[in-house]
Protein backbone atom coordinates (compact mmCIF):
# COMPACT_ATOMS: atom_id res chain seq x y z
CA UNK A 1 0.00 0.00 0.00
CA UNK A 2 3.03 2.34 -0.02
CA UNK A 3 2.19 5.73 -1.56
CA UNK A 4 -1.39 4.67 -2.15
CA UNK A 5 -4.49 5.50 -0.20
CA UNK A 6 -7.57 3.73 1.10
CA UNK A 7 -11.00 4.29 -0.40
CA UNK A 8 -13.04 6.62 1.78
CA UNK A 9 -16.68 7.54 2.32
CA UNK A 10 -18.08 11.01 3.00
CA UNK A 11 -21.11 11.71 5.18
CA UNK A 12 -22.56 15.11 5.98
CA UNK A 13 -24.69 16.23 8.93
CA UNK A 14 -25.49 19.68 10.40
CA UNK A 15 -22.78 19.03 13.03
CA UNK A 16 -20.00 18.51 10.54
CA UNK A 17 -18.62 16.53 7.64
CA UNK A 18 -17.15 13.10 8.26
CA UNK A 19 -14.97 10.87 6.13
CA UNK A 20 -14.41 7.23 7.04
CA UNK A 21 -12.03 4.58 5.80
CA UNK A 22 -10.91 1.15 6.93
CA UNK A 23 -7.34 -0.11 6.87
CA UNK A 24 -6.05 -3.55 5.99
CA UNK A 25 -5.71 -4.18 9.74
CA UNK A 26 -9.41 -3.62 10.35
CA UNK A 27 -9.03 -0.20 11.93
CA UNK A 28 -11.72 2.32 11.03
CA UNK A 29 -10.56 5.93 10.86
CA UNK A 30 -12.89 8.90 10.99
CA UNK A 31 -11.65 12.26 9.72
CA UNK A 32 -14.07 15.07 10.57
CA UNK A 33 -14.29 18.74 9.72
CA UNK A 34 -15.96 20.69 12.51
CA UNK A 35 -16.93 24.34 11.80
CA UNK A 36 -17.35 25.20 15.49
CA UNK A 37 -14.14 23.80 17.00
CA UNK A 38 -12.26 27.11 16.99
CA UNK A 39 -15.30 29.38 17.13
CA UNK A 40 -14.45 30.61 20.59
CA UNK A 41 -11.31 32.32 19.33
CA UNK A 42 -13.04 34.73 16.94
CA UNK A 43 -11.37 37.81 18.34
CA UNK A 44 -7.98 36.45 17.45
CA UNK A 45 -8.81 35.09 14.01
CA UNK A 46 -12.18 36.08 12.51
CA UNK A 47 -11.28 34.88 9.00
CA UNK A 48 -10.20 31.47 10.19
CA UNK A 49 -13.10 31.07 12.58
CA UNK A 50 -15.64 32.15 9.94
CA UNK A 51 -14.22 30.10 7.08
CA UNK A 52 -12.31 27.48 9.06
CA UNK A 53 -13.07 23.87 9.85
CA UNK A 54 -11.25 22.16 12.68
CA UNK A 55 -9.76 18.81 11.72
CA UNK A 56 -10.47 15.95 14.09
CA UNK A 57 -9.49 12.37 13.54
CA UNK A 58 -9.99 9.23 15.55
CA UNK A 59 -10.05 5.50 15.07
CA UNK A 60 -11.75 2.37 16.33
CA UNK A 61 -10.42 -1.16 15.99
CA UNK A 62 -12.51 -3.98 14.67
CA UNK A 63 -11.81 -7.60 15.51
CA UNK A 64 -8.20 -8.59 15.01
CA UNK A 65 -7.32 -9.53 11.46
CA UNK A 66 -4.04 -11.27 10.68
CA UNK A 67 -2.54 -9.90 7.51
CA UNK A 68 0.70 -10.76 5.73
CA UNK A 69 4.01 -9.64 7.09
CA UNK A 70 2.50 -7.39 9.74
CA UNK A 71 0.72 -10.27 11.45
CA UNK A 72 -2.15 -7.97 12.27
CA UNK A 73 -0.01 -5.76 14.51
CA UNK A 74 -1.78 -2.54 15.42
CA UNK A 75 1.23 -0.42 16.10
CA UNK A 76 3.18 -0.67 12.89
CA UNK A 77 3.34 2.50 10.84
CA UNK A 78 0.82 2.24 8.02
CA UNK A 79 2.03 4.94 5.64
CA UNK A 80 -1.22 4.75 3.68
CA UNK A 81 -3.11 6.27 6.62
CA UNK A 82 -1.30 9.61 6.34
CA UNK A 83 -1.63 9.59 2.56
CA UNK A 84 -5.35 8.89 2.88
CA UNK A 85 -5.83 11.74 5.35
CA UNK A 86 -4.12 14.09 2.88
CA UNK A 87 -6.39 12.85 0.09
CA UNK A 88 -9.41 13.45 2.31
CA UNK A 89 -8.29 17.01 3.10
CA UNK A 90 -7.84 17.64 -0.64
CA UNK A 91 -11.29 16.22 -1.36
CA UNK A 92 -12.83 18.40 1.34
CA UNK A 93 -11.15 21.55 0.01
CA UNK A 94 -12.09 20.74 -3.58
CA UNK A 95 -15.73 20.07 -2.77
CA UNK A 96 -16.42 22.98 -0.44
CA UNK A 97 -18.90 25.45 -1.86
CA UNK A 98 -16.86 28.44 -0.67
CA UNK A 99 -13.11 28.84 -0.07
CA UNK A 100 -12.34 27.34 3.35
CA UNK A 101 -9.42 26.63 5.65
CA UNK A 102 -8.72 23.32 7.36
CA UNK A 103 -7.34 24.14 10.79
CA UNK A 104 -5.31 21.52 12.57
CA UNK A 105 -3.56 21.13 15.87
CA UNK A 106 -1.59 18.02 16.72
CA UNK A 107 1.11 16.73 18.98
CA UNK A 108 4.24 16.29 16.95
CA UNK A 109 5.58 13.00 18.23
CA UNK A 110 2.26 11.35 18.94
CA UNK A 111 0.56 12.12 15.67
CA UNK A 112 3.24 13.09 13.19
CA UNK A 113 3.33 9.64 11.66
CA UNK A 114 -0.19 10.36 10.46
CA UNK A 115 0.36 13.96 9.51
CA UNK A 116 3.94 13.82 8.31
CA UNK A 117 2.90 13.98 4.64
CA UNK A 118 0.64 16.99 5.12
CA UNK A 119 3.24 19.68 5.50
CA UNK A 120 5.46 18.29 2.75
CA UNK A 121 2.53 17.73 0.41
CA UNK A 122 0.79 21.00 1.02
CA UNK A 123 3.83 23.24 1.17
CA UNK A 124 5.17 21.87 -2.12
CA UNK A 125 1.90 21.25 -3.93
CA UNK A 126 1.01 23.97 -6.39
CA UNK A 127 -2.73 23.81 -5.64
CA UNK A 128 -2.59 24.00 -1.84
CA UNK A 129 -0.89 26.01 0.83
CA UNK A 130 0.04 24.87 4.34
CA UNK A 131 0.90 27.38 7.04
CA UNK A 132 1.84 26.28 10.53
CA UNK A 133 3.30 27.23 13.85
CA UNK A 134 5.36 24.82 15.87
CA UNK A 135 4.97 25.24 19.61
CA UNK A 136 8.16 23.98 21.16
CA UNK A 137 7.51 23.06 24.78
CA UNK A 138 10.13 21.50 26.99
CA UNK A 139 8.71 18.00 26.81
CA UNK A 140 6.58 18.07 23.69
CA UNK A 141 6.04 19.84 20.40
CA UNK A 142 2.73 20.80 18.89
CA UNK A 143 1.66 22.03 15.50
CA UNK A 144 -1.07 24.55 14.92
CA UNK A 145 -1.88 25.75 11.44
CA UNK A 146 -4.09 25.55 8.41
CA UNK A 147 -4.30 24.21 4.89
CA UNK A 148 -6.20 25.86 2.05
CA UNK A 149 -6.35 26.07 -1.71
CA UNK A 150 -3.74 28.37 -3.20
CA UNK A 151 -6.41 30.54 -4.84
CA UNK A 152 -8.23 31.24 -1.57
CA UNK A 153 -8.71 35.02 -1.58
CA UNK A 154 -8.42 35.21 2.21
CA UNK A 155 -4.99 33.58 2.58
CA UNK A 156 -3.16 36.79 3.47
CA UNK A 157 -5.74 37.69 6.11
CA UNK A 158 -5.52 34.20 7.56
CA UNK A 159 -1.71 34.29 7.69
CA UNK A 160 -1.79 37.64 9.51
CA UNK A 161 -4.32 36.25 11.96
CA UNK A 162 -2.25 33.16 12.63
CA UNK A 163 0.92 35.21 13.12
CA UNK A 164 -0.88 37.70 15.37
CA UNK A 165 -2.33 34.86 17.35
CA UNK A 166 1.05 33.14 17.72
CA UNK A 167 2.61 36.44 18.83
CA UNK A 168 -0.11 37.08 21.40
CA UNK A 169 -0.06 33.58 22.76
CA UNK A 170 3.73 33.40 23.02
CA UNK A 171 4.04 36.57 25.10
CA UNK A 172 4.99 35.92 28.69
CA UNK A 173 2.22 36.38 31.24
CA UNK B 1 6.14 28.05 5.62
CA UNK B 2 6.42 26.83 9.16
CA UNK B 3 6.90 29.34 11.92
CA UNK B 4 8.53 28.04 15.07
CA UNK B 5 7.38 29.48 18.37
CA UNK B 6 9.37 28.46 21.42
CA UNK B 7 7.25 28.48 24.53
CA UNK B 8 8.08 27.43 28.03
CA UNK B 9 4.96 26.19 29.80
CA UNK B 10 6.28 27.49 33.11
CA UNK B 11 5.89 31.12 32.08
CA UNK B 12 3.18 31.02 29.46
CA UNK B 13 -0.19 29.96 30.72
CA UNK B 14 -2.06 31.36 27.70
CA UNK B 15 -0.48 28.96 25.24
CA UNK B 16 -0.90 26.00 27.55
CA UNK B 17 -4.52 26.92 28.27
CA UNK B 18 -5.28 27.28 24.56
CA UNK B 19 -3.79 23.93 23.63
CA UNK B 20 -5.42 22.20 26.60
CA UNK B 21 -8.78 23.77 25.71
CA UNK B 22 -8.51 22.60 22.10
CA UNK B 23 -7.54 19.10 23.23
CA UNK B 24 -10.58 18.95 25.51
CA UNK B 25 -12.89 20.24 22.75
CA UNK B 26 -11.52 17.66 20.34
CA UNK B 27 -12.06 14.83 22.82
CA UNK B 28 -15.66 15.95 23.38
CA UNK B 29 -16.18 16.23 19.62
CA UNK B 30 -14.77 12.74 19.07
CA UNK B 31 -17.48 11.25 21.28
CA UNK B 32 -20.21 12.95 19.23
CA UNK B 33 -18.53 11.89 15.99
CA UNK B 34 -18.33 8.29 17.20
CA UNK B 35 -22.05 8.35 17.92
CA UNK B 36 -23.09 9.77 14.57
CA UNK B 37 -20.77 7.55 12.51
CA UNK B 38 -21.40 4.27 14.29
CA UNK B 39 -23.58 2.85 11.51
CA UNK B 40 -21.10 3.58 8.73
CA UNK B 41 -18.28 2.21 10.86
CA UNK B 42 -20.14 -1.04 11.46
CA UNK B 43 -20.92 -1.33 7.77
CA UNK B 44 -17.23 -0.93 6.87
CA UNK B 45 -16.18 -3.54 9.43
CA UNK B 46 -18.82 -5.94 8.15
CA UNK B 47 -17.72 -5.45 4.53
CA UNK B 48 -14.08 -5.92 5.52
CA UNK B 49 -14.79 -9.17 7.36
CA UNK B 50 -16.62 -10.53 4.31
CA UNK B 51 -13.90 -9.37 1.90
Amino acid sequence: MANSYYNFFRTETPDGIDYLFITQNNRVYTVSFDPSLYGEYTESFPTLSTHGYGLIFSYKDGSKKVIGRNNGARNYCDSSVGVTICEIISDFLKNSEEPVFVILQCEKYKEEKFFHPWYKNYSEHSKYKGIGIEFDFVDEKQYFGFICKIDNANIEKAVVELETFSFEISKND
Amino acid sequence: MLKKVVISPTNNHKAVAFLEDIKAKKEAAKKKIDERTVRVREMLLKQNSIG
